[in-house]
């Protein structure tokens, strides 16, 4: 009996009719939401055109996408779930990947591919970028999967690199870019670099003076006194 | 629609109930009403019982009842007669709504409802929508808007029954298509506090059902039969659909993106921006409320670009309503918590706990008192955590009560205790919600343990954010040796903090990674600059760390504005004592 009433949900109706002006009609409940299953085939297409970018636009989708697979567990297309996992490394020091594991299932947790992009996040997010090449080396199938991985993550590094660095000796440099030593020359020449007997200066951090942190007094926390000033 | 002939018509003008200067007011009342309270039904099924059990699960603290009550709450129909008192209550609630007269409406619905409620319905339900029908002239609107109270006060007050669930999800839908479906000149104004606890409770009452709906123990085969036939009822799907048309309806977002960019730093009084006021209203504190439901889906992205048109620190509206004041920093702090913009979630939370402990003399008589210290002492256990791990200075009350309360556990925290950062996260955290029906086929076992509840939600989002964590309990040891030097080299660091120098390294990496946060700067509440979070800066120069040396200055003004004040109030105390 219960639903019986509620089959008559559009008891709207009735509103409309004493209403002359039906300006409202088009703004309604039954607006396409980001929630129907129906976004869900046009939203994988997206992904998939976007793959190669790592633009707000590209992280816009997959998170969208994801959100999806949480109304619709059934519809979740581990494929394409791989791809965005994968992809979300590639936008460090952004964290999409986190932003997407919050979203997942306990089930997906468990299981592949999500815990080899686990383990290789640790590995970035802790800077250990030997252990991280290490650990690619076990998942090629799974990271070629998405264009450039590789040369994306290492501009990561490299930027890392670069913020914590003034010199650095070249066989730690091959090691935590994951390049051997003739990659490793044109690599440095690329980016500019000088190599001075093997310690490379990487030609960033300038700031060596004292950074001074003042402190402000807001106006609202002296307006408390005034009243005291003006006795 | 009778509404707006109503209007016109039924405003009487000489009414034979005395009218003191406050409107309606109800202590002058005598002792006739009492026979009505009717005791009979006081012994309760055992029926009622098991529903009691099942539904503790969703209780809020609002309720003060508990204590007293030893009486079992009856959640029967109403039936006898209707007290003269409330007869007249309605009338006049009627009335002053009719006539728009908002700071009536006001006190009607913050003081003599709850006095009417202690006095008359304690622990069982007021009178239904159909017996007050004839006191308003069946006057739709007045009893959409009557209903929302009833059932607002039978979530709070007593468990809920699947009708009354169904009957109430019905209410808002039919309340919110009759808005979405009104004019700009809709003749219908209310107290913006009314109008935030129902976008509130329509997100909460979704929340209660999600708990209800996910245990199927001590449910009849009929429950579950309705629960089967209307997955669109409470679903969430529904939920944020009519939040988002509100929205939209309401225009809010063109108004307040309008109002940023001219930089009006005035409360956002809605009168002047042409629209209609309840709308404006109503689709501002409807942008909170979609913020509360994407956190409780664990859509942190889509929260934060919610409350993108709400510029925080502010004296925006959210302010003029406590309650959402306080859910909205509440909420916006606890994503930047969990997407690592630590330095933002400690301002976030500093500013609402100091903001409550300054009103709490306030807060103590308002009807949410419960509410707001439970969401106090969630912030605080987020707070610690978020110091623990990015230590800085904060507010001075604000450390004390930390350090009262929390450092032992903060300190437990840094040394990579994953058991006291999960029990803090759980403390703080807010309830989680599965988008997803369960399956009502299966046995309860099933549902608790794989698929999709609040509960696995709430495990995943500890999971995720310990991790997190743990990948940093390092860092705020680190900094505190690096406090101590101007250069030092990696090999004696390293030795320092027993691990081998490429530990060491990666260690520093790490620290420049993740201090590297986007800071809130004002404008959305999702942008924000690239910075460091951290105090200190060094870099590497081969095998030495050099350390960029920061001075923070000590925070005088502080200091002196507290002791002025402090000086101040001696003075005057004296004064009044005569002695000066």
């Amino acid at each position: 009996m219960l639903h019986d009433e509620y089959a008559e949900e559009d008891t709207a109706d009735e509103f409309e009719k004493s209403e002359p002006e039906k300006e409202a009609e088009n703004i309604s409940i039954t607006t396409m939401s980001s929630t129907d299953v129906e976004s869900i085939a046009p939203l994988e297409g997206k992904v998939n055109s976007l793959l190669g970018e790592t633009s707000p636009a590209a992280t816009d989708a997959n998170l969208s996408l994801v959100k999806l697979y949480q109304f619709h567990p059934e519809r979740l297309n581990k494929d394409i779930l791989s791809k965005v996992l994968v992809r979300s490394l590639m936008n460090l020091p952004s964290n999409d990947l986190q932003l997407i594991l919050y979203l997942l299932p306990e089930k997906q947790h468990a299981e592949e591919p999500t815990l080899t992009v686990v383990r290789l996040s640790n590995h970035l997010e802790r800077a250990q970028y030997a252990k991280f090449w290490e650990a690619t080396k076990g998942a090629q199938e799974l990271l070629s999967s998405v264009p450039n991985f590789h040369t994306t993550v290492r501009e990561f590094i490299s930027s890392m690199i670069t913020l914590s660095h003034r010199t650095i000796r070249i066989e730690q440099l091959e090691q935590v870019l994951g390049l051997s030593k003739e990659q490793s020359n044109s690599y440095i020449q690329e980016k500019g670099w000088s190599n001075d007997n093997g310690a490379i200066s990487l030609g960033s951090v300038d700031q060596t003076q004292t950074k001074k942190m003042s402190q402000n007094v807001k106006f609202d926390d002296l307006s408390r006194i005034l009243k005291t000033l003006n006795k | 629609m009778e509404y707006e002939e109503g209007l016109e018509g039924d405003i009487v003008p000489d009414i034979s109930f005395p009218q003191p200067t406050s409107g309606f007011v109800f202590e002058d009342e005598d002792e006739e009403n009492e026979e009505i309270i009717d005791d009979e039904e006081v012994e309760p099924s055992n029926e009622f019982y098991s529903k009691r059990q099942e539904s503790s699960v969703d209780n809020r603290g609002r309720q003060h009842g508990n204590k007293k009550g030893s009486q079992p709450r009856q959640n029967k129909q109403f039936s006898g007669s209707i007290p003269e008192l409330v007869k007249q209550f309605v009338t006049y609630f009627h009335r002053y709504i009719q006539e728009r007269n908002v700071a009536e409406i006001q006190s009607m619905y913050e003081n003599s409802w709850n006095k009417l409620t202690e006095k008359f319905f304690f622990n069982s339900p007021w009178p239904s929508a159909d017996l007050i029908a004839p006191l308003v002239e069946n006057d739709r609107v007045f009893l959409m808007l009557y209903n929302e109270m009833y059932y607002r006060h039978i979530y709070g007050k007593m468990s809920p029954t699947q009708e009354q669930r169904f009957a109430s999800f019905k209410n808002y839908c039919d309340f919110f298509e009759f808005l979405l479906h009104s004019n700009a000149d809709l003749p219908l104004e209310l107290p913006k506090q009314w109008l935030w606890d129902i976008i509130n409770e329509f997100i909460y009452q979704f929340q209660s059902f999600a708990a209800y709906s996910s245990q199927l123990k001590n449910k009849s085969e009929e429950e579950l039969n309705n629960l089967k036939a209307n997955p669109q009822i409470w679903s969430a799907s529904v939920v944020i659909r009519y939040l988002d048309s509100i929205i939209k309806k309401s225009n809010i977002v063109a108004l307040l993106e309008e109002q940023n960019s001219h930089n009006v730093q005035k409360g956002v009084e809605s009168s002047n921006m042409g629209t209609h006021t309840l709308f404006s209203q109503l689709g501002y504190f409807s942008i909170i409320g979609l913020l509360r439901i994407h956190v409780m889906l664990a859509d942190y992205h889509s929260a934060l670009k919610t409350v993108a048109p709400i510029q925080l620190f502010t004296k925006g509206m959210f302010t003029l309503v406590s309650a959402c004041y306080i859910s909205l920093y509440y909420h916006v702090g606890y994503v930047y918590m969990v997407t690592r913009r630590f330095v933002d979630a400690i301002k976030v939370f500093t500013a609402i706990l100091l903001f409550i402990n300054r009103t709490r003399q306030y807060h103590t008589r308002s009807y949410q008192y419960d509410e707001i210290v439970k969401k106090n002492e969630k912030m605080f256990s987020l707070l610690a955590i978020c110091l623990s791990i990015c230590p800085q200075r904060v507010e001075e009350n604000i450390h004390t009560m930390l350090r009262d309360k929390f450092s032992d556990k903060m300190q437990r925290i840094q040394k990579g205790e994953e058991g006291v950062i999960e029990e803090l996260f759980l403390a703080g955290c807010p309830k989680f919600v599965s988008p997803c029906t369960p399956n009502y086929n299966a046995p309860e076992a099933d549902n608790k343990a794989g698929h999709f509840s609040g509960t696995e939600i709430s495990r995943v989002q500890v999971k995720v954010f310990v991790n997190e964590v743990m990948q940093q309990t390092l860092l705020p040891n680190i900094r505190s040796f690096l406090k101590l030097y101007s250069t030092i080299g990696l090999s004696k660091l390293a030795g320092f903090l027993e691990v081998d120098q490429e530990t060491l390294r990666e260690q520093l990496i790490c620290y420049k990674h993740k201090c590297r946060t986007l800071v809130y700067n004002g404008g959305a509440p999702a942008s924000g600059e690239k910075a460091s979070s951290s105090d200190i800066d060094f870099f590497v120069d081969g095998d030495m760390i050099h350390i960029i040396d920061s001075k923070t200055q000590r925070r005088y003004s502080e200091f002196f504005l507290r002791h002025i004040n402090k000086f101040d109030e001696i003075i005057s105390d004296l004064e009044k004592t005569g002695r000066v």
